[in-house]
């Protein structure tokens, strides 16, 4: 099974990519967090097979992913793109042998729609695996999409907003405020707590076991 | 702007058509909607009353079948819609691009209104939806007008319709929230953990409290939608028709000032007045229809 680090915008220290073959740069529930710059080629240098995660979109954080993603093709430091907006499918079309993978945002939709439909669009759009960190949700994508598992351990996702908790705008720009500060969200009446990474909720622990043939696994770094 | 206004029987529709409503929406039991089972008409002769009753008032009805669509329903769903087309159904609210491709394929024609639990953020996901049809957007409520320039002014012949977030706004995307909700649980635990989105945190860096922008922002926002051309304004269901009712006359209210010219001075000042707590929208357990 091949193993990935979620390395979000900057490039970690080398001990915390020791044993690994792939990266996740980027995010999946923030579309300001694409990788800094020189930050893939670093990864590239360490032998990383590399993985840019992008989230729901707005015009302008379409506009940003898609020159990203063009800039990295053009000095060879892509291999897949995770996908989570409709919108974004078609600015990759123009991109030979770039791997695409269903995020987990939007495997919510491709994980229900009709068989055949969905089997169509994943064939025409060559989505490979998806992303996924819920037991039903992988076993209906693998049913479904006829895709690969790509796991994410050890939170699971419940809830995602565009409103910037940490900096409280709509904008397509930040101040990263967000970085290293994921937040333990508890209150008496749960009986698990919350925590606030980016702009989602997350559920602690409750993904640590992968599913049986998941093709690579996703850990999220960091102190939580 | 027109309004469009969710409801639960003819009673309603009799009641909002009365008040200034300018379109109605329903839901069937047993085609998949964004609303608990209770909030739905019990059968198609339902939607039919009230499609007549608003064909007496020149309004257009729609049906709400804004969730992924199981296969095993297609044929069910496509023979129901037929029918009530052919009563004079005006159009009808998805959000399913597989079941709409399958729609096409069938021949089925229709107004469609793209759901706003479509993940349709930006000009080119619109144009993922405008090739299969649809004809007018609901923005995702999370959408403001400093983001949603590729709705409001597209070229793509859709209309658009918006929240008036003021009044009613959710804290995380609709259809990418599994958190424990009164609206998506018959019943729920009733306690504090159905509302989650709603409770305070503690946190390392104090209380946290999901954030939602504040009312000064929120009523420029529908004063921008207004202004960047929005066509329509949409009341959703609630369980306990006094609250939605009480929701309806506020933002007829407030479009009726845009209608008779204020400027964003005056708008914001009125906004503000209006009592409002959006959060709580839709987020109860109280059953309480209109009584015919």
């Amino acid at each position: 099974m091949e193993k990935a680090l979620l390395t979000g915008r900057c490039a970690p220290e080398p001990a915390a990519l020791k044993g690994l073959r792939w990266a996740v740069a980027g995010s999946e529930f923030c579309q300001n967090r694409l990788p800094g710059p020189g930050v893939l080629k670093e990864l590239r240098l360490r032998g990383l097979k590399i993985s840019l995660a992008t989230s729901l979109l707005t015009d302008e954080g379409l506009a940003a992913a898609d020159k990203f993603i063009a800039a990295a093709r053009r000095g060879g430091l892509l291999d897949e793109v995770i996908v989570n907006d409709w919108g974004l499918l078609a600015r990759l079309k123009k991109y030979r042998g770039l791997r695409l993978s269903i995020g987990r945002l939007l495997a919510t939709e491709l994980s229900l729609t009709e068989r055949a439909w969905t089997r169509r669009f994943v064939k025409e759009h060559g989505f490979v695996s998806a992303e996924a960190d819920e037991p039903d949700l992988a076993r209906r994508l693998r049913e479904r999409a006829g895709v690969k598992i790509s796991w994410h351990l050890p939170h699971a996702f419940k809830a995602v907003t565009t409103y910037c908790p940490f900096e409280r705008h709509f904008k397509a720009a930040c101040g990263f405020s967000c970085e290293g500060r994921p937040l333990k969200l508890s209150n008496p009446h749960l009986k698990q707590p919350l925590l606030l990474v980016e702009k989602a909720y997350l559920t602690p622990g409750a993904s640590a076991r992968p599913p049986a043939g998941a093709w690579r696994l996703v850990v999220r770094g960091g102190p939580i | 702007m027109k309004l469009t206004v969710g409801v639960k029987s003819a009673a309603e529709a009799r009641y909002f058509l009365d008040n200034g409503a300018h379109e109605l929406y329903c839901g069937l039991a047993g085609l998949l909607n964004n609303r608990l089972p209770r909030e739905n008409l019990s059968a198609p002769e339902g939607a039919g009353e009230i499609i007549d009753l608003a064909a007496g008032r020149g309004a257009r009805v729609f049906l709400a079948v804004n969730e992924i669509v199981p296969e095993k329903l297609y044929r069910p769903a496509l023979k129901i819609l037929a029918g009530l087309k052919e009563r004079g159904l005006f159009g009808i609210i998805l959000r399913d691009p597989a079941f709409l491709s399958w729609l096409r394929a069938e021949k089925f024609r229709s107004y469609v209104t793209l759901s706003t639990l479509a993940l349709c953020f930006n000009r080119s996901a619109l144009e993922f939806f405008a090739r299969l049809g649809v004809n007018r957007l609901v923005l995702p409520m999370q959408m403001t007008p400093e983001n949603a320039g590729y709705a409001l002014k597209n070229r793509l012949g859709i209309e658009t319709e918006v929240f008036c977030q003021r009044l009613y706004y959710g804290v995380n995307v609709d259809s990418l929230c599994f958190l424990p909700c009164p609206q998506t649980a018959e019943e729920g635990s009733r306690r504090f953990p159905d509302f989650t989105c709603l409770l305070p945190f503690r946190s390392a860096g104090g209380e946290y409290r999901m954030p939602m922008p504040g009312p000064d922002y929120m009523v420029n926002a529908f004063y921008d939608f207004y202004k960047g051309g929005a066509g329509y304004v949409k009341i959703a269901r609630w369980p306990n028709t006094d609250r939605q009712a009480d929701l309806f006359h506020k933002v007829r209210y407030l479009v009726k000032l845009l209608e008779k010219g204020a400027g964003r001075k005056l708008f914001l000042h009125e906004g503000l007045k209006i009592d409002s707590k959006p959060l709580q929208y839709g987020k109860s357990f109280t059953y309480r229809p209109l009584r015919a």
